[in-house]
């Protein structure tokens, strides 16, 4: 059965680049892969809509948003496809946290044909390991913010609905600009600020239908900004936790006092320094002492991400948990399908956990 | 290091319940002792290179990251850092009776303070798991 070819897509605002590059790995891959290109964000995530793409590879410089606030979306939106940073800035520091916002590798623009030629390698190898589809272990965490900056960048128009037990309500983009917004009986930015503020719900994307008024004319960037300002604003203290969250927490606590004590006899009770319980969306079911939530939520993507492909092509079942310690602390995350468990402790002895 | 490293891998790889094992350089190359049935070398390179992601981000979110340990459904994956950046990972069995868990914790303190051996030895480039 002849190969299916991958479908890869580069995204850099450098036209003249984009252009030797697509025509340098087009050579390589010899007819195996079909090669998309953009030069912005919004014209990569219209190919991303339209086809079922293996590989993206990004610049992380580019105007309006930057390749890494473009990984974060992609992770959000398409948590399956494989994602590579293709840049000429490759200091650490940016690559951590490239990798942290769901990039699988991190190239520095080769100088050489050979260079090259490694890229190609590398990314036609990563492309051989692209996940099984459904994997239900991965967290993902795409809210209405979201799937509005996405549709927005896209230049897309369509209608939102959104609704929650005791409310329904509309937002409508057209051609990437929000012109309307209605919630019970508001309507406007108010109607928008409101929708954006609420914790649960459901919502789904409908065709463009032309509203009876057009009731919103600022621009999209503002207007979330504006509601993620007053959602801050006006955010309540967490709830207190469930029966099963506590659970949750009592087990994970008990596993590192366990973890410690197997260490050495003389080990303090270790401390817990902070935790984090949040929904498979990413919402905080839970937190303690953590100042860092969206950080911790990010790692917990990460986390769940980079948890499957070091399983892939390799008998080790589903993944559970994880656990790292130094001298000085020690950090257990869990991951489920529906939510995500991170409880850091500190004051814990230096000699490895077996068993 | 890497001669020093090599030799201690090939010594150790046939702990028991040790299903597999190998180890990273900072130079994004590979030392793997073998390639057992299931566990092809592909996949373990691409382990060990999610492995190695992870230490960064760890690191950048200033958690501890010397020691890791990945608990799967069918096994555990044990990862220690050496201050060099060279870092291992053992794949075990998740069953604790089938491991020798006291030679898998002395690996694990081994490791990171292994020094370079005076009198390196070469081993042959065609079998010598390096990629």
């Amino acid at each position: 059965m002849p190969q299916k070819r991958k479908k890869v897509l580069f995204v850099d605002d450098d036209l003249s680049f984009l252009e030797v590059l697509k025509n340098l790995m087009a050579h390589y891959a010899e007819g195996q892969w079909e090669i998309f290109t953009a030069p912005d964000t919004g014209q990569a995530l219209g190919i991303l809509q339209e086809n079922h793409l293996d590989l993206l590879v990004v610049d992380v410089h580019m105007p309006v948003v930057d390749g890494l606030q473009f990984l974060s979306l992609l992770q959000r939106k398409y948590p399956n496809i494989l994602k590579v940073v293709l840049t000429g800035d490759a200091s650490e520091h940016y690559r951590a946290a490239c990798l942290s916002s769901g990039a699988e590798l991190f190239l520095e623009k080769p100088a050489t044909a050979e260079g090259w030629h490694s890229v190609y390698m590398a990314l036609n190898g990563l492309a051989s390991l692209h996940p099984e589809e459904g994997f239900h272990g991965v967290l993902r965490r795409v809210g209405l913010q979201d799937v509005l900056q996405m549709e927005c960048l896209a230049r897309h128009s369509l209608t939102l609905e959104v609704s929650t037990n005791s409310i329904q309500g509309t937002i409508v983009v057209e051609e990437g600009r929000i012109i309307h917004a209605e919630a019970g009986g508001r309507a406007g930015e108010t109607a928008f600020n409101y929708l954006m503020s609420l914790k649960g719900g459901e919502f789904s994307l409908k065709p463009f239908v032309e509203p009876a008024a057009r009731t919103i004319t600022g621009s999209w960037e503002f207007l979330l900004m504006e509601a993620a300002r007053q959602r801050d604003e006006g955010r309540e203290d967490p709830p207190l936790p469930q029966a099963d969250t506590k659970a949750e927490v009592e087990k994970a606590v008990a596993e590192i006092e366990i973890g410690a004590a197997a260490e050495s006899a003389d080990s303090l009770k270790p401390k817990i320094e902070e935790v984090l319980i949040c929904s498979a969306q990413g919402d905080v079911l839970y937190e303690w002492q953590c100042p860092q939530r969206e950080a911790r939520i990010s790692f917990l993507e990460f986390l769940s991400q980079k948890a499957r492909h070091l399983a892939q092509g390799l008998p080790l079942g589903d993944f559970e948990r994880l656990e790292v310690h130094d001298a000085r602390s020690r950090l257990i995350t869990r991951i489920h399908a529906h939510r995500a468990m991170l409880v850091r402790t500190s004051k814990v002895g230096p000699t490895p956990e077996v068993g | 290091m890497r001669e020093t490293v090599k030799q201690w891998l090939v010594q150790n790889a046939d702990l028991r319940g040790l299903l597999a094992c190998g180890v990273r350089y900072p130079d994004e190359t590979f030392f793997l002792p073998s390639s057992p049935a299931g566990f092809p070398r592909e996949n373990l390179e691409n382990s060990l290179r999610c492995i190695g992601d992870t230490y960064q981000v760890l690191k950048l979110n200033h958690f501890p990251n010397e020691y890791i340990r990945w608990i799967y459904q069918n096994a555990l994956v044990y990862c220690v850092r050496r201050a060099d950046g060279i870092f291992l990972g053992l794949f075990t069995s998740r069953e604790a009776n089938a491991v020798d868990l006291e030679g898998l914790g002395r690996m694990l303190a081994e490791f990171p303070v292994l020094e370079p051996s005076s009198q390196p030895a070469e081993a042959p480039a065609s079998d010598s798991g390096e990629g």
